[in-house]
This record gives structure tokens, C-alpha cells and sequence, in this order.
């Protein structure tokens, strides 16, 4: 047990430090953080409004803190895992660490945590720029973690599934542009029809919920159903692949 | 010797010095006779089998294979090794290219559950020098010995290298060597492939090469364990010293090796020659770091090249002795010979035939 909470460690240091050296990591941690800058300078006239008029600020608020969370996980937590593990892959440093009496489950979780806690970090910041008031901090930092975690074991299988890091850009691709629905859907009634039951589709009606005051258990029950079937559903895609993916090509 | 269901394996006794090369493949083991002596296959059907028989007997195994075989030993020294602690090196390990030497090792250290040992293998395998410097640009003779440092870490029961001596030089082949050597004596039991029997023979264990996907042993020429087995095919391209007729010593006698080079015979002067080589059943004239195949037995070789400072360190190889730089020893039963020659080449030299040599250049 020792053994593996070091190896977890080693492995979780190793990772982290790989994200920040990384280049392309870096542009998938360093993206949310611009684009809620830039959301700053396309909304100035609403941010403006917003000051003055109480239901716009819900409605300012509830667009900057979703498309936050959205960002935060849908670029971090998708797009550095498969990225991260197909290098791997390609590099065969996999095989490497597997050959080394490190558990395909091991490398896994030690990915997967250095994941959720980038995206925590760059969640922090991101909200941090939004201007919201930090009453709301606690249940955005909540609802993104509990986001991340089937965006994580999805991006965890796909990675595996990714051959190199070439394969890795088309991989990731599905799995971002579901976690950026929910952005879109006070824009576009065809996304709101199905932003819903999107992976960060309940978290973000949740977050709305909790802006207007109203979130209730009725009100909830379908969120926190529809993410816990896409945690469900990730959790089942990875234990019945990752040893089978975790094979070098 | 634990003999692996379905294969076929032939024994033959490690005492007979004569003992044919190759003895009649497809022999079931439970047919042959083993007369009570300690006795070794010599023939096993796939790479698989030889893994796990040898490993399973204790023995460290070197193949001389296909890239297909190496895989199937690879797969094989998995399933054998067990619980035992296992170290890895395969020719196409990369990555880590943003790391450190120095990151690099104690990464694996820790894995290892031991941090302090990192220090120890920049020692011991020459990196230390290297330690600032990024993975991705280290040469890839310095890109192996960080492999062996890695598996150093590791403490391994049993290990397993592909291609092991390949991009190394002479100074990094000794480092490598030494490390093998001294973990065999420590009761590692090493699995490696790759090409040619001549680095086979150089590491502690038994030597095997391949045929049309059977492995055969390169025999044991004398008594004792060790790599020194002479290759299969030295008797299988041998003959005897009959019809020679001995040298006067007051005659000129013109001696011309005749090789082939492509359609072309060439006949070569014996003082270029910096070894000879008999390997899957072809005797090779090297000059230069070029093999040249030759029609002419080893005995024969060895009865025309003597009185030109040639000496028969081994069953399969005769060399001049003129071109030998460095003696090395780095097990009780292993001893190499490091050549002057363009790629400063390293060949084995027999237990028995040491002493011999000693005795005979007066070496103290």
C-alpha cells in the first residue's frame, strides 16, 4: 500500500511537471483563462448594464460563470489527457512505466488527478476574471469538479485509443465540442434542447439553479441524473477497456 | 532442466569438448541419454521455449534472432519472471524528452522505492557528467546507459535487453558489461536479443542463435558454465589439420586468405585480418569492420593464420593477436578480448583457452 501511494506520487509529480513543460498542455490551460479575457472585452456593454440591473447581472453572471466552467473543463480536462497519454503512447514511455511494475491503473489515476486539478486551477482563475462575487466560488469550484470527473475518464479512454498525438487532436475533438454545448444554449434554442444531456450539461444547469436561487432536490434531479449517467458511463467505457488500450502500438 | 510442455529440446553432455555442434533436432528430451552428467538442451522449437526452459533451469539466455523472436522472448520473460523483480530495456524506449538526466533517474528511483539510488547509477554507469542535461539530447550510445541505469534502480531478479551492445563504444560497452557481469554474480539471470553471436557470447549465460525459427545452442567447449560456447556451425564448416603440411620455418610460403566479396574473390593478406568469425555455419574474415565469407574451415584457418600471431581464442574465433588492445573480465567464467580493430570489436575467449594464452605471450 505504501509502495503505491509512492509510486502515485512519483507518478503524479512526474505528470505535473510534464504539463507545465509541455507546450501544447500549456496552450489548453492557458486557452480558457484568454477566452474568458476576451469574453470581458465582447460583453462590455452587458458587464456595463449589468451594474445597474439586477436580472441582468443574473444573466451576465450565469453566461460568464457557465461558459467558464465549460471552458475549464472541456480544454483541460479532455484535451491535456488524450494529448498527454497518446504522447505517451507514441513515445512507448508507457510501456516503459508499465514494464517498470507500474499498474496501467496506477499511470491512470495519477493522470486523471493531475487533471482535475488543473482544471481546478484554471477554473479558480477563470472565475477570478469573471468578476462574479465569490459567495458563488464554493458551488462553482464544487460543480466543476463534479463535471470533470466523466470528461476526465472519458478523455482517459480516448487517449488510450489514440495511437499518437496526431491521432489525439481528432480523438479529443468530439469530446470538447460536447463539453462546449451548454455555452451556447442561451444562444441557440437547438442547443439548449440538447445541452442538457450533454456531460457538463447538468452541472451547468445546476450552476444556474444556484445563481437564481432555486435550486431545490425536484429541480436537481435531473442535472445530477444526467451526470451521474455520463459518470457511469465513462467509469464502464474505462474499466472495460484501459487494460486492453494501455497496450503500446 | 525444467522442459516446457510441447517443445522439443536436445541434450547433449556439456563435458564432451567434441561434442557435436548441433545433435539431431526434434530429439524429445525424455529419449536422449543423459548418462547421469550434467547435461543442457541445445535445441529448442520457438524463442518462447528457450525463455522460459533456461529461465526456468536458472540460466541466463542470449539469442542471436529475428525481431519477431525478440518479441516472442520478450512476451515469454514476462510470463516466466513471475513475481520476481524485473527490469526492461527494448531498443525503441523513448520519451521522457522533456526530463533530465538527472529527474529522469530519480523518477525511477522513487518508483523503485528507493530515491537515494539514483545518485549511485549517474555514478556507475559515467552520466554524471550528464546529469543537467535534457533526455532528447543525449547521444544514443548515452541514451542506452541511461536505460541501464534505470534497470540498475531496480534491483532485478531478471532483466531483459534487446540489442543490448549495439550503439555502444568500447568505454560504454565495458561499463555495460561490468554492470551485467556483476549482477549475474549476484544471481540476476539476464534474457537478451539481438545480432550478432558475437555479443552473445560476450555476456555470462548460455548463447543461442537461430535457424528458420529453432534456436540452437552455441556449445560449451569446455567444462564450467559461462558464455564461452564455441557457435554451432564451427564444426559444421570445420574439417581437420590433415593434408596441411607442416611449416619448416626456412621456406617462403605465400599465405592468401580467399574471401568473397559479392561475385569477386579476394585473397587476403593475413596481417589484415583482425579476426575470424564462424557463425550459422559461415566462417567470416573481418578487416576493416567488414565480415568476409571464406570457403575454408576454421582448423584450417587456424593452422595458416598461427604463424601470423593468430591465436584460437575460441571455438569460433581465431584472432590476431597483434590487433588485441584490452583483456577484460567481468565474471569468473567471462573473459573478452577488446580488439585495435575500426570497430574497436569485442570477442569472447574461452575459460580454458585464458590460460593458454597467457602461457603462450607471456602474459603476466
Amino acid at each position: 500500500m505504501q509502495s503505491s501511494i509512492a509510486k502515485l506520487g512519483a507518478l503524479f509529480e512526474k505528470d505535473a511537471r510534464d504539463m507545465l513543460k509541455n507546450p501544447t498542455m500549456l496552450v489548453t490551460v492557458v486557452l480558457p483563462v484568454a477566452m474568458i479575457v476576451l469574453y470581458r472585452f465582447v460583453y462590455r456593454d452587458l458587464l456595463a448594464a449589468a451594474e445597474a440591473d439586477l436580472a441582468v447581472r443574473l444573466a451576465s453572471d450565469g453566461l460568464f460563470l457557465c461558459s467558464a466552467l465549460c471552458l475549464s473543463v472541456g480544454m483541460v480536462g479532455s484535451m491535456t489527457l488524450v494529448y498527454g497519454i497518446a504522447e505517451e503512447k507514441e513515445k512507448h514511455t508507457l510501456r516503459t512505466l508499465m514494464l517498470a511494475n507500474v499498474s496501467a491503473g496506477q499511470v491512470a489515476l495519477a493522470k486523471g488527478l493531475v487533471c482535475l486539478a488543473m482544471t481546478l486551477l484554471v477554473g479558480t482563475l477563470c472565475f477570478a476574471l469573471t468578476g462574479v462575487s465569490w459567495n458563488a466560488f464554493p458551488a462553482f469550484i464544487g460543480l466543476t469538479a463534479l463535471g470533470s470527473v466523466p470528461v476526465i475518464l472519458l478523455g482517459l479512454v480516448l487517449g488510450l485509443a489514440s495511437r499518437d498525438q496526431m491521432t489525439a487532436g481528432l480523438s479529443s475533438m468530439p469530446i470538447l465540442l460536447l463539453c462546449l454545448v451548454p455555452m451556447f444554449a442561451p444562444m441557440a434554442p437547438e442547443a439548449e434542447a440538447v445541452a442538457t444531456f450533454t456531460p457538463l450539461g447538468g452541472v451547468v444547469e445546476l450552476m444556474r439553479l444556484v445563481l437564481a436561487g432555486e435550486l431545490t432536490l425536484e429541480a436537481a434531479a435531473l442535472p445530477l441524473a444526467v451526470t451521474a449517467a455520463w459518470t457511469l458511463l465513462g467509469a464502464v467505457v474505462f474499466k472495460l477497456l484501459y487494460r486492453k488500450l494501455a497496450q503500446d502500438n | 532442466m525444467r522442459a516446457t510442455e510441447g517443445s522439443k529440446v536436445t541434450v547433449t553432455a556439456t563435458a564432451t569438448a567434441k561434442a557435436p555442434a548441433v545433435t539431431e533436432a526434434g530429439c524429445d528430451l525424455a529419449a536422449c541419454d543423459l548418462a547421469g552428467r550434467d547435461t543442457l538442451p541445445t535445441e529448442y522449437a520457438c524463442a518462447a521455449d528457450l525463455v522460459r526452459g533456461e529461465l526456468g533451469a536458472g540460466r541466463s539466455v542470449h539469442l542471436e534472432c529475428s525481431r519477431e523472436a525478440m518479441r516472442e522472448a520478450l512476451a515469454a520473460t514476462k510470463d516466466a519472471a513471475g513475481p520476481r523483480r524485473t527490469a526492461f530495456y527494448l531498443e525503441d524506449d523513448g520519451g521522457f524528452d522533456r526530463d533530465t538526466v538527472r529527474s529522469y533517474l530519480r523518477f525511477f528511483a522513487r518508483l523503485a522505492g528507493d530515491g537515494a539510488a539514483a545518485s549511485e547509477a549517474l555514478d556507475r554507469f559515467a552520466l554524471r557528467r550528464h546529469a543537467g542535461m535534457l533526455v532528447s539530447k543525449l547521444t544514443a550510445e548515452e541514451r542506452v546507459l541511461l536505460s541501464f541505469a534505470r534497470m540498475s534502480l531496480f534491483d532485478p531478479e531478471v532483466c531483459f535487453c534487446e540489442r543490448p551492445l549495439l550503439e555502444l563504444g568500447p568505454d560504454a560497452r565495458q561499463v555495460v558489461l561490468g554492470w551485467i557481469g556483476a549482477r549475474s554474480e549476484a544471481g540476476t539471470l539476464f534474457v537478451t536479443c539481438g545480432q550478432p553471436l558475437r555479443e552473445a557470447l560476450l555476456m555470462p549465460g548460455r548463447a543461442f542463435w537461430e535457424e528458420e525459427g529453432r534456436f540452437h545452442a552455441a556449445e560449451v567447449d569446455e567444462g564450467g558454465e559461462g558464455g564461452s560456447g564455441a557457435a554451432a556451425s564451427s564444426d559444421a564448416a570445420g574439417g581437420s589439420d590433415e593434408g596441411v603440411a607442416p611449416f619448416d620455418g626456412d621456406e617462403f610460403r605465400v599465405c592468401k586468405i580467399a574471401v568473397k566479396a559479392g561475385d569477386v574473390t579476394l585473397l587476403l593478406d593475413p596481417r589484415e585480418i583482425d579476426f575470424v568469425e564462424s557463425a550459422n555455419r559461415v566462417n567470416y574474415a573481418s578487416v576493416r569492420g567488414e565480415l568476409y565469407p571464406t570457403a575454408l574451415t576454421m582448423d584450417e584457418l587456424e593452422a595458416e593464420l598461427e604463424r601470423f600471431g593468430f591465436f584460437r581464442c575460441h571455438r569460433s574465433y581465431i584472432v590476431n593477436v597483434q590487433k588485441v588492445s584490452k583483456v577484460e573480465r567481468y565474471t569468473r567464467n567471462t573473459y573478452n578480448l577488446v580488439l585495435s580493430d575500426a570497430r574497436h570489436s569485442s570477442l569472447p575467449l574461452s575459460k580454458g583457452r585464458a590460460e593458454e594464452m597467457r602461457t603462450r605471450y607471456r602474459w603476466k
